[in-house]
């Protein structure tokens, strides 16, 4: 069968993240996913290399004398001109720092999905961070930012929490009842539900870039090195002898510390936790619980707690990178 | 029915229920019947088992109607999809489309999409004369001169208005009647839809009308302070409090009137937009000193986007911000459009580094030069 004659579902999930933009979709009844580095960096423009960024078909756009290229191949460009990729969101929401971060996330979704304009009645549900947990950061500038983004490509938004698209992307068997943790590079999402309703729901912002950034600070390494080297060759192997390796280890442990605690905080202080009649499970996904060992050490750090809501297990999602994606899709199939 | 069984049936047997459902999609569409929205509350309710036998039932016949397609086709069978969007909801920014003049006798004039406007030429006024402001100098600094307008206004009358039945009819011809008198009298709009849908003209199209008074809007180029000389203004004919709805006669007209104006004068479909949204006090820099069409206009049935959407220029340019009574009336897109305006306002303050009060005191001291230089549209 060519891929002209499969069967497309209009429908389309897409995770936002700080770190990855996800799309997931339904082809021929499977799930499809594409997904695009959310970073570009400026080069300086000439005809020459224009012509050849055209030609290779790498993404870019000209702005006045520079060349914006983004998506996952602004980490190879970042690599070549030796300088760091510049990232349109922080701490899981638009970077108040980047004027252009908006227009690369158009730029990026419009490559995932295809610039051709959505027909009328198409529906996209997009995930959000939750509130962040004892700050009072305002994500409502962020949501609205990307809400318009994607309506001007014609769609029907809707969104759904982050943690919550991990529940309903990992906890179909237990009736969507349990935790949802994304790991994502800007922000962990945590949200439970039970029987599909969200009853607990936050964000830190301590994730990856945290352990990124400071590893890079105590290494003297940059920090897209060590985000390259963390998701190729890093895991939790107890005692090592290798910088980054113990440097990782110690900032991944101190992640793992810090959600811990928001987790008791949030959930001791919750009157609207329902009495449950059995232990419910837990579900980590986003890239930063990729790492061989985290589950482990998350679950030990969890147990060890006084955490409120009895857990059955500790789960790893099934493809931790595509989860949120793919909850946002089941989300809009479901409705 | 998802409210029913929320209130009536034990979580543990919805829990079972959905457990018999093999399709994840499946199973979640039936635990947001059984369970829409709420949290849980800590105990399960306890209910007398005459009342929670047909809840019980009424669940477990959910269950069955969802699963029923499964012995059917096959588990992954993918939801039905989206239902057809109807005749009267076009793609946004849709372009207007051409309308002519058909003929015109006895002051009625007939045009090529069925639109037909009684009244004449309308009574003359001041001719259109305004300053649009640049976007990116909306202190009033860079300007142009228009005669044409830019978009439209729609209002209600909020006059009295008799239940819509035929023992009625005497009363509403009268107050139909009395209405355009006092809209001719006060050169209020420049068209009057009354409750048969029937279109009349009250001020000449090239004439201001006083229909917006202080007000504000903006599109991708220009902003407009005033709107009484820049805006064609369009009055139902009807009071919008919540259940009180136009008629679909109105309702055809409007889209009719809008699509012959669009098309006449090039207006973008983003500037066709409701009294609430452009209405500001200066007194105390509130918005919303009308408030009619604050929820429930009709957008999509007049063959335009949803405008509630649009973030208010009046609190992004010029300092103005929105009261609680004033979010409390508005419906859920105008206060959504709200609190994007404030966002951005806070976050263009965070830019500059400044409190927000003093950046919206700078916005507001640019508002009364634009309002200045825009109502003194004869001046240099």
């Amino acid at each position: 069968m060519s891929s002209s004659e499969k069967k497309l579902d209009p429908r389309i999930g897409l995770d936002v993240g700080t770190s990855r933009i996800v799309m997931a979709r339904r082809v021929d009844n499977e799930i499809e996913y594409r997904s695009q580095l959310n970073a570009f960096v400026r080069i300086p423009a000439s005809p020459l290399t224009a012509s050849v960024l055209r030609k290779e078909g790498i993404p870019h756009t000209i702005d006045g004398s520079d060349v914006v290229i983004y998506g996952d191949q602004a980490e190879k460009f970042a690599n070549i001109f030796h300088v760091e990729t510049r990232r349109p969101m922080q701490n899981g929401a638009l970077n108040p720092s980047e004027p252009d971060g908006p227009a690369v996330i158009r730029e990026i979704i419009s490559l995932l999905i295809g610039d051709q304009k959505a027909r009328p009645g198409e529906k996209m549900c997009v995930s959000m961070p939750g509130s962040p947990l004892g700050s009072s950061d305002d994500l409502t500038f962020h949501e609205s930012v990307v809400r318009q983004i994607v309506t001007d490509f014609g769609y029907e938004v809707s969104t759904i929490n982050e943690g919550l698209a991990v529940v309903y992307s990992d906890l179909a068997e237990s009736n969507y009842t349990g935790i949802g943790v994304s790991c994502g590079g800007g922000m962990c999402n945590v949200c439970f539900a039970y029987l599909s309703v969200p009853v607990v729901s936050f964000s830190i912002s301590q994730a990856g870039d945290f352990v990124d950034t400071n590893t890079a600070t105590a290494t003297g390494e940059v920090a897209t090195r060590i985000r390259m080297f963390k998701e190729k060759d890093f895991s939790f192997n107890g005692a090592s002898g290798d910088k980054i390796q113990r440097a990782l280890t110690i900032y991944y442990d101190e992640v793992i510390r810090h959600l811990v605690t928001a987790m008791n905080c949030a959930f001791s202080d919750n009157r609207a936790l329902p009495k449950l009649d059995r232990p419910v499970p837990v579900v980590l996904s986003g890239g930063s619980s990729i790492p061989r060992g985290f589950r482990e050490r998350f679950e030990k750090a969890l147990r060890q707690s006084a955490f409120p809501v009895p857990v059955s297990d500790v789960l790893l999602a099934a493809d931790p990178l595509h989860s949120t994606a793919k909850g946002a899709l089941v989300s809009l199939l479901a409705d | 029915m998802g409210s029913q069984l929320r209130e009536r049936v034990p979580p543990r047997v919805v829990d079972v229920c959905a457990s018999c459902i093999c399709d994840p999609v499946t199973r979640l569409k039936f635990l947001r019947l059984a369970k829409p929205a709420p949290p849980l509350p800590p105990e399960p309710p306890r209910r007398p088992p005459k009342r929670r036998r047909p809840a019980i039932a009424l669940t477990v016949l959910a269950a069955a109607l969802l699963m029923a397609p499964l012995g059917r086709v096959a588990p992954t069978e993918a939801p039905p999809p989206p239902p057809p969007v109807g005749p009267l909801e076009p793609p946004q920014d849709s372009p207007a489309p051409r309308v002519w003049l058909v003929e015109q006798s006895n002051g009625t004039e007939i045009y090529s999409n069925g639109l037909r406007i009684e009244g004449g030429p309308g009574v003359p006024g001041q001719p259109r004369l305004y300053r649009a402001f640049d976007r990116n100098a909306p202190d009033g600094s860079r300007w142009q001169w228009r005669a044409e307008p830019a978009g439209i206004v729609f209002h209600s009358s909020e006059s009295d208005v008799a239940s819509f039945e035929p023992e009625m009819n005497g009363i509403l011809k009268r107050q139909g009647e009395l209405l355009l008198a006092y809209a001719r009298q006060r050169r209020c709009y420049h068209f009057l839809i009354d409750r048969f849908g029937r279109v009349h003209r009250v001020v000449e199209e090239s004439a201001r009308a006083d229909h917006a008074g202080h007000s504000i809007w903006s599109d991708d180029d220009w902003v407009y302070v005033n709107l009484n000389h820049s805006f064609l203004g369009v009055c139902f004919e009807a009071q919008t409090q919540p259940g009180v709805a136009v008629s679909p006669a109105q309702i055809h007209s409007a889209r009719v009137l809008t699509e012959m104006l669009r098309s006449r004068y090039n207006i973008p479909a983003r500037n066709c937009i409701t009294h609430a949204q452009v209405s500001v006090n200066p007194r105390n820099f509130r918005v919303g000193y009308h408030t009619d069409w604050a929820r429930d206009f009709p957008f999509a049935q007049l063959g335009l986007p949803d405008n509630y959407l649009q973030p208010l220029p009046s609190l992004t340019f010029f300092g103005f911000d929105a009261d609680a009574s004033f979010v409390k009336l508005a419906g859920p897109d105008l206060r959504h459009a709200v609190s994007l305006a404030q966002a951005q306002v806070r976050h263009a303050a965070a830019g500059r580094g400044i409190p927000v009060a003093r950046y919206r005191a700078e916005l507001q001291e640019a508002y009364a030069r634009a309002a200045a230089a825009a109502t003194n549209p004869a001046g240099s």
